[in-house]
């Protein structure tokens, strides 16, 4: 192995430990901290590291500070964008189970998710609590929306309303969630679930 | 009729496409910011310059980035005319009709969590064993509680001053300053930063005037002071949309001890 290969390899290792071991509250890290620690061109080695984790099953997902953050210095933009891995396809549901997630808290997250989606990505919190009292105890509605914002998934700003936060843009295919909501009653139900 | 463009210059543009489509490919940008019609245009009028059959191979990669780059403007559309049809009373009428299992499977199937390993690390392993040996055997009697000795003194400005601790125009930068290295600090660490990474200083007499200056932004809105009771962590999180408005809800002693805090002979 020539030394720009094992420098490669040793810069691929580090960035695999930097986007892996959770070293702040919120995981992953920024774009600056990966290029203070892997040199100038780190995103280089975070594709290298990106088609090694493809074999595993997971991908380096790049989150932009903003939501449709578009325009200005490339660079500067890449800086303050945050750096995860996380899984390429989705996870099965009795992996879910075992993910230390209600079923109603996932239920509740998909009905908000679609339904932001469909209001151009924000709404109120008040129309949000409504929609989700029509299946949840109302004050099992306000916990999870305090536990979404709380865990990055929605953003709710000073005057209440809700917009997609930061995880949904890392973790949520919200084209798959538009689907399945549109087409799930249409697959067969299972043998068990099966009406006579 | 337009010249005969250089190889150099044919050389350079076909560059100038591929890594312009491999840039939009690479970073997921909307691949409308390139205008396909004009590059395929670019490239037409590039071909009196390839004069070897092995030039052509520039001219072909950049054909086949410019195909990906439709291929991303396809998926582009597919993608948003699916969320337009999303509309608000469909996403009502679609709630409505599944049950909580059925929106637990949508969530699942969009779902790629975030992949993340804990480890523990040897600060943490430090403050553990910092805490285990000041533990005291359950075996023994509990103490009596001895009523705390109040002592009052009083202390000269000069005293106070060389503490560094005056109630001038000093001492309201030095709360400005440490308001500001308490938020950076948070900021990199995602929002809070335990209290004990933030007070302990070099010197004891440090540690106890960033305490002293933390107690006051405590005291008048500007960080939140929380404690983990899982794990018995106290943490410091930087709240400017209530700074200057005084909390009464409650206080928190947090003793000081020197043998524990660490830091020098000052």
């Amino acid at each position: 192995m020539s030394s720009r290969d094992a420098s490669y390899a040793r810069r691929v290792k580090r960035a695999a430990q930097l986007l892996l071991f959770q070293r702040h509250r919120t995981p992953g890290v920024k774009g600056w901290e990966l290029r203070k620690s892997l040199g100038k061109n780190y995103l280089k080695i975070v594709k290298l590291l990106d088609s090694e984790l493809e074999r595993l099953g997971l991908q380096v997902k790049i989150v932009p500070e903003a939501s449709g953050e578009t325009g200005g210095d490339e660079e500067a933009r890449l800086d303050r964008a945050r750096f995860l891995v996380t899984l390429r396809g989705s996870l099965p549901a009795t992996d879910a189970q075992s993910s230390g997630w209600r079923i109603d808290d996932l239920a509740a997250l998909a009905a908000t998710l679609a339904y932001l989606a469909s209001r151009q990505g924000k709404a109120s919190r008040s129309e949000v609590e409504r929609l989700l009292s029509s299946k949840l105890p109302s004050w099992r509605v306000s916990i999870a929306l305090d536990r979404f914002v709380k865990l990055g998934y929605l953003h709710e700003d000073e005057n209440e309303v809700l917009t997609v936060g930061w995880r949904t843009r890392a973790e949520v295919d919200l084209e798959a969630l538009a689907e399945s909501l549109l087409t799930i009653s249409e697959e067969p139900l299972e043998a068990g679930e099966r009406e006579d | 009729m337009k010249e005969k463009p250089s190889l150099s210059e044919a050389r350079d543009r076909a560059l100038r496409i591929v890594h312009l489509c491999r840039e939009v490919e690479a970073k997921g940008f909307n691949p409308f910011e390139v205008d396909v019609k004009e590059e395929l245009e670019a490239l037409r009028s590039l071909l009196p310059a390839w004069v070897k059959p092995s030039n052509l191979t520039l001219d072909g990669e950049a054909l086949r980035s410019l195909s990906k780059v439709v291929e991303l403007q396809d998926e582009w559309v597919r993608v948003r005319s699916k969320l337009r049809i999303l509309d608000p009373e469909t996403v009502k009428a679609r709630i409505a009709e599944l049950t909580v299992p059925q929106l637990a499977e949508v969530f699942l199937k969009a779902w790629r969590p975030t992949v993340k390993i804990q480890v523990l690390t040897s600060e943490r392993l430090k403050e553990a064993a910092s805490y285990w040996a000041r533990l005291k055997p359950r075996s023994l009697p509990p103490e009596a509680l001895e009523a705390p000795r109040m002592v009052e003194a009083e202390v000269s400005p000069e005293t106070v001053r060389a503490l560094g601790l005056t109630l001038s125009g000093d001492f309201r930068r030095m709360l400005e300053e440490t308001f500001q290295k308490l938020s950076d600090e948070a900021e990199k660490a995602g929002g809070e930063i335990s209290y004990w990474d933030f007070v302990r200083a070099e010197t004891f007499r440090e540690t106890v005037l960033k305490a002293y200056m933390v107690s006051f932004l405590a005291t008048y809105g500007y960080v939140q002071l929380t404690l983990d009771r899982l794990k018995g962590e106290l943490k410091l999180k930087p709240t400017p949309e209530t700074a200057g408005k005084p909390r009464g809800e409650y206080s928190i002693a947090i003793p000081l001890d020197k043998s524990v805090v660490g830091g020098g002979e000052e």
